[in-house]
């Protein structure tokens, strides 16, 4: 492995080798700064590549397509490598999504989704009026529905904005309930049940089928169950499943845990124990896997 | 007299519909209630048999609500049971071939005469259940043991209420207390857990049941059956009588002093699962 830092004041650093290089490029310049000092590095190191694959690391600059071309090509044009892919830090990537979200709520007309404690960017907006009633899907009347109005506080905690829905009852195989916002679930969700929420979900039972949280893209979105078995979990575009005892023993519905939360971390869901000392704010559960 | 009409169904086929009809409605039927039971299977009729009662029909389902005969005609009594009756389904039509109104208004037009009209439900959630279900208060929902026939059973539950049959208990049939202890099958509360559901029954897997169905005489008279056993408890349970559940395995006995216990009657478990 090599490290090098140009006499570009440090605005590109190269690491790694054979097929593993990673081009790290300064986020605190300019683009055309950057640009400009990786042209220079990489004209003065061209003996050093022999073509192949590099990785991009743009830190936390967030990047739209043409600035990435722009980079591409300053990269592949100089040095013969072709670039395998960006790298951006994932907590750009999240503030980003829950920002697109908030816009696409605002375009909707529809108030934001849940301020996550000790985020100072996500500060709901103040509640103006009632949204309109939302309409309820025909389905099992077993399972009643209730949609609360309004903003809804914990004290010392959380403060969610509308919609939140409740549904009461069992999920069961076959059904699938949609929800436009937060989705709380007092009963089981069954296999062969789905739930699909542009918001949390939380299942006041046993998680055994297929739940989407934040299924308009919202990677902030939480899944919390009393208990889970093999289910398959979805937030925004991430999935996650555990498959079923391989020796057929069949006794599904011996969950065996207690509280698990499922969220999105470092771009892959992690499945943890619920544990009231780690919040997800405190870094949630250190042994989450 | 206003009877009620009571739907078998499970969703997934082979799981014992047609032998819980045949031997609840054989039950119901010896507790001196009027019973009739209708083979809703068009086309794959198989409660005829299980009853011993094939080579008696003349007219089915399909004749009645078809009006080619009364309904009087068409129904067959049982061999052995006083006040059972069968109203068998077509051999040669399909399932689309009766409407959900036309079955509802059969129903109604036996729960006049009858304490207990229970239908024989095809397997399936398709036009046949629909109909199956349309005239039914109550619903037992048979299911085994297995992890298809519960996805199957809870399916159905929840179509059920949908269609506002709230009185909905389980039939877990075919307990294999072996399978249970060793862990290979799931036991009755592992079912009632994932289901969320009472259960009216639990039916032990016994041979003598293959038996009885070949000869077409329902395992409820077969005194040693334990499976027979179940099925008329069953029966006194939708009659209103207040039983415990037996768990099979409970009830089976693992050692030769359990075995004497047993055969003394003393020291049989009950439990509850409800």
């Amino acid at each position: 492995m090599f490290t090098d830092t140009t006499g570009t004041q440090d605005l590109v650093r190269v690491s790694g080798r054979g097929a593993l290089v990673n081009f790290e490029i300064d986020d605190s310049v300019p683009l055309n700064d950057a640009c400009r000092a990786l042209r220079e590095h990489l004209g003065r190191n061209r003996h050093l590549y022999s073509g192949g694959e590099v990785i991009a690391d743009i830190g936390a600059r967030l990047l739209n397509d043409a600035d990435q071309d722009r980079i591409r090509k300053v990269i592949e044009s100089e040095s013969g490598l072709s670039v395998k892919q960006f790298w951006c830090r994932s907590e750009i990537l999240e503030r980003e999504s829950r920002r697109i979200a908030q816009l696409m709520e605002q375009q909707a007309g529809i108030a934001g989704f849940p301020a996550k404690r000790g985020d100072p960017e996500m500060t709901p907006p103040e509640a103006t009026e009632e949204p309109d009633p939302i309409p309820k899907v025909a389905s099992n009347p077993a399972v009643e529905e209730t949609h609360t109005p309004g903003l809804v506080t914990v004290e010392g905690s959380e403060t969610y904005q509308v919609p939140i829905d409740i549904a009461r009852g069992n999920l069961r195989a076959g059904e699938t309930r949609r929800f436009p916002g937060h989705a709380v679930i007092l009963g089981n969700v069954n296999p062969g049940a789905q739930v699909i929420a542009e918001g949390d979900v939380i299942v006041f039972g046993g998680l055994r089928g297929r739940v989407h949280a934040g299924a308009s893209g919202d990677i902030t979105a939480t899944i919390l169950a009393m208990s889970i078995a093999y289910p398959v979990l979805r937030i925004a575009d991430y999935s996650w499943h555990r498959d079923g005892p391989s020796n057929g023993n069949a006794r599904q519905s011996n969950d065996g845990n207690g509280p698990t939360l499922a969220r999105v971390s470092n771009g892959a869901i992690h499945v943890a124990p619920y544990l009231k000392n780690n919040s997800i704010d405190q870094g949630g559960n250190p042994n989450e896997r | 007299m206003s009877g009620k009409t009571i739907v078998m169904t499970s969703g997934k086929g082979g799981v014992g519909k047609t032998t819980a009809t045949a031997n609840v409605g054989t039950a119901l039927a010896l507790r001196s209630n009027r019973v009739a039971v209708i083979d809703t299977d068009i086309g794959l009729r198989n409660l005829d048999v299980v009853m011993g009662l094939e080579n008696r029909i003349v007219y089915d389902l399909v004749d009645v609500v078809e009006g080619r005969c009364r309904l009087e005609q068409a129904l067959i009594r049982d061999k052995h049971a006083g006040d059972l009756y069968l109203i068998a389904a077509a051999q040669t039509r399909d399932k689309d071939c009766i409407t959900t109104q036309q079955l509802v208004s059969l129903c109604k037009r036996l729960e006049d005469d009858f304490d207990y009209v229970i239908v024989d439900c095809p397997a399936g959630i398709e036009q046949g259940f629909r109909n199956a279900i349309a005239a039914a208060q109550e619903a037992l929902v048979v299911t085994t043991p297995e992890v298809s026939a519960i996805r199957d059973a809870d399916r159905v539950i929840g179509l059920l209420q949908a269609a506002d049959i709230r009185e909905i208990r389980l039939i877990i049939n075919r307990i294999n207390p072996a399978m249970v202890r060793q862990g290979n099958m799931m036991d009755a509360s592992d079912v009632l857990e994932m289901l969320a559901m009472d259960a009216i029954g639990l039916v032990p897997a016994d041979d003598r049941v293959i038996t009885s169905t070949n000869s077409g005489t329902p395992v409820v008279y077969d005194a040693q059956s334990a499976s027979g056993r179940e099925f008329v408890r069953i029966a006194a349970r939708i009659d209103g009588e207040h039983l415990p559940l037996i768990d099979p395995v409970d009830e089976t006995p693992t050692s030769i002093m359990d075995k004497v216990r047993n055969i003394m009657g003393i020291n049989r478990r009950a439990s509850a699962h409800v």
